[in-house]
């Protein structure tokens, strides 16, 4: 036995032990260091480190009842425990606790999908679902249901949600949190609790009407350590018959502005899906003259640039989900928008389909427009199809394969959703890299915003990246670890708030959003403090801190 | 080997992966890495995880070693040898412990 929770004595945690094997099974309670492995951070920047955030065992439930039976044994000793769904959210952490020594609940054992209903688009999954199982479900069922996925197939449609994931397809369903509609939840002290329609006996609208009556607390479970849910209701998304795709192209640089609001005026219409914004420009800036141009955002420069090279400065892809009719109409709708404000837009007919597609159509290699195009990852997951790709980020690569990547995080700020609002951001990141790294020079002006939430854009700073790179040297990991803080206390400072982060971040990240002295997490921990006294569910998830514990904020920072 | 691979899984972009896997694991049932594991894992992989008992055994690049050790861990399947090639590849064996 390595590592023990913190404030736990050898013996005690040798008797939480035995209660737990009681509990659920001697072999599904887990202390070999050989079987724990999968439940550090693979990625860590911490990694092999004293402080790495690893658990001190695993214990594995099978059914609800287990889950409140380790919950009350965990209250007893003061246990801290840390619950996941798959555990697989490499970019932000994995299956890592945010406080050592914790013991991980791995939910995986509780993997059934209970209710499917297909003329009212609805589920309700237990959280070792995963999107790769759910997909299955549904094919082997053959339901005309669609899923919205997270890239790697791997991952947990509960786990993802309560972590405010993210997809690709219509507004409503790629909004995880929103799409859900009905919680299970094993209190900290092992009660059970429905949200919703689901705390009126006999319902039978748990998944149709989310809220009930009365204050609606299922907010507080996503990113947020007031409970371990056990069951979640979706809404899912009908298939709709066809699929199409468009892209338009806009000449100038302040061209993107008007582009913007033609795309968000269709979006909150529910006419398309996910919007994927590029620019075109990104080859040019191996010419001199233009990345000088894009450095400075120089924008009459850069337009003539892209004017006497022939490309646009920026483009989006739609996709539309209806009948062929529909989305040919709408299609021709959001033509007619754009050039009513930018005349010389150039629009292109993608891809029209029927539904559900084949993999050989996801495949085709002939892309319908210029480049950039989608991934074939994105084209996979704008049809609800789950993969399993091999990453292209962490690790070698094939194309540089003494380039190795031992992190991994993904790090995204939250922007307003108007083009004044990336521009802003795209001058903002720049000069975050020009304070933190003097001499480095780093072009964000052709930076797209991210619309994987219908209402917000996401940006990342690509210059520190999703996968951190350099030195893989403990040293040179805590010094990225250290930028990476810096870079979003920064952020922060230009109005930036990052919208997820692995566990050694959370604190940083939570920190950003410190309006009135702090009175949101104030107000989270003493909830927190309400609900779960001995603080042992999930202690400092989301930045939220129990008293018992509290005097560990920021500890892990070198 | 105290655990006869069930199977091996290789990354044929290689030549070297493949050279390698004929030495490693001779009259060991091949099988090509695909670029999207999905197929592979719940047709044929999985199965052989899941009954506890047996070894899969591998030469592929760190990001496929990765991807397999992670889907067998589910099934309490360990890593009982991995070696670094050049080139980027790993000969590596995941099986009961």
């Amino acid at each position: 036995m390595a590592i023990l929770p913190p404030g736990v004595t050898a013996t005690d945690f040798g008797k939480v032990l035995k209660e737990f094997e009681a509990a659920v099974g001697r072999e599904w309670v887990i202390t070999d260091p050989d079987d724990i492995h999968p439940y550090r951070d693979y990625f860590s920047m911490l990694k092999d480190q004293d402080d790495e955030l690893v658990p001190s065992a695993a214990v594995c439930p099978a059914s609800v009842e287990q889950v409140q039976a380790v919950v009350r044994i965990a209250n007893r000793y003061k246990v801290p425990l840390y619950a996941i769904s798959t555990g697989k959210n490499f970019a932000y952490g994995g299956p890592a606790p945010n406080l050592r020594g914790s013991v991980t609940v791995d939910l995986k054992r509780m993997n059934r999908v209970l209710e499917v209903d297909e003329k009212r688009h609805i589920a309700l999954v237990e959280p070792g679902v995963s999107y790769m199982d759910m997909y299955r479900h549904l094919e082997e069922h053959k339901l005309k249901l669609m899923i919205d996925t997270a890239d790697v197939g791997w991952g947990g449609l509960m786990g993802n949600t309560l972590d405010r994931g993210l997809g690709y397809t219509l507004g409503p369903y790629r909004d995880h949190v929103n799409a859900s509609c009905g919680m299970e939840v094993v209190l900290p002290n092992g009660e059970l609790m429905r949200t919703g329609m689901g705390a009126l006996p006999n319902s039978g609208a748990w998944q149709d009407y989310r809220y009930g009556f009365g204050p609606d607390p299922s907010g507080l479970f996503a990113q947020g350590n007031f409970g371990i849910v056990v069951k979640m209701g979706f809404r899912l998304m009908p298939m709709p018959e066809h699929w199409r795709t468009g892209l338009i192209t806009v000449p100038k640089r302040r061209d993107f502005l008007p582009l913007v609001d033609m795309v968000n005026y269709l979006t909150d219409l529910f006419v398309i899906g996910e919007p994927l914004y590029s620019s075109p420009l990104q080859p040019l800036l191996s010419d001199a003259a233009f990345r000088r141009a894009a450095l400075d955002f120089n924008e009459a420069e850069m337009d003539r640039h892209a004017a006497a090279s022939g490309r646009h400065s920026w483009q989006v892809e739609l996709q539309f989900y209806g009948s062929e009719k529909t989305t040919l109409a709408n299609w021709e709708w959001a033509q007619e928008l754009i050039r009513r404000t930018v005349p010389d837009a150039n629009c292109f007919a993608g891809d029209s389909l029927k539904m559900p597609v084949t993999q050989a159509q996801i495949d085709a290699a002939e892309h319908p427009y210029p480049a950039p195009y989608s991934s074939v990852m994105r084209r996979n997951v704008m049809h609800g199809v789950p993969k399993l790709y091999m990453w292209r980020s962490p690790g070698r690569t094939d194309d540089s394969p003494d380039t190795w990547n031992e992190t991994h995080i993904g790090l995204f700020s939250v922007v307003g959703r108007s083009g004044e609002a990336v521009f802003k951001a795209q001058k903002d990141f720049q000069d975050v890299v020009r304070r933190t790294r003097p001499g480095a020079e780093y072009v964000s002006s052709l930076t797209p915003p991210l619309q994987w939430h219908q209402s917000a854009f996401f940006i990342g700073n690509s210059f520190f990246g999703t996968t951190t790179r350099n030195d893989n040297s403990p040293e040179g990991k805590i010094r990225q670890l250290r930028e990476l803080r810096q870079v979003l206390k920064m952020n922060a400072e230009a109005g930036h708030g990052d919208y997820r982060a692995p566990p050694l971040l959370q604190d940083d990240v939570a920190d950003q959003y410190s309006f009135n002295n702090h009175a949101l997490r104030r107000f989270n921990e003493t909830l927190k403090d309400a609900i779960d006294p001995n603080g042992i569910l999930s202690p400092g998830r989301g930045g939220v801190w129990p008293k018992a514990h509290r005097s560990r904020r920021g500890a892990l920072r070198k | 080997m105290p655990h006869v691979p069930a199977v091996l899984i290789v990354d044929e972009r290689f030549d070297a992966a493949r050279r390698l896997a004929s030495l490693a694991a001779p009259g060991v049932p091949r099988v090509a890495l695909p670029r999207d594991v999905f197929d592979l894992w719940h047709g044929r992989l999985e199965e052989v995880c899941r009954s506890g008992d047996r070894a899969i055994a591998g030469v592929t690049t760190e990001r496929g070693f990765f991807l397999l050790q992670t889907l067998a861990a589910e099934y309490r399947l360990r890593v009982l040898s991995s070696s670094a090639h050049t080139g980027s590849l790993v000969s590596w064996v995941l099986g009961p412990g």
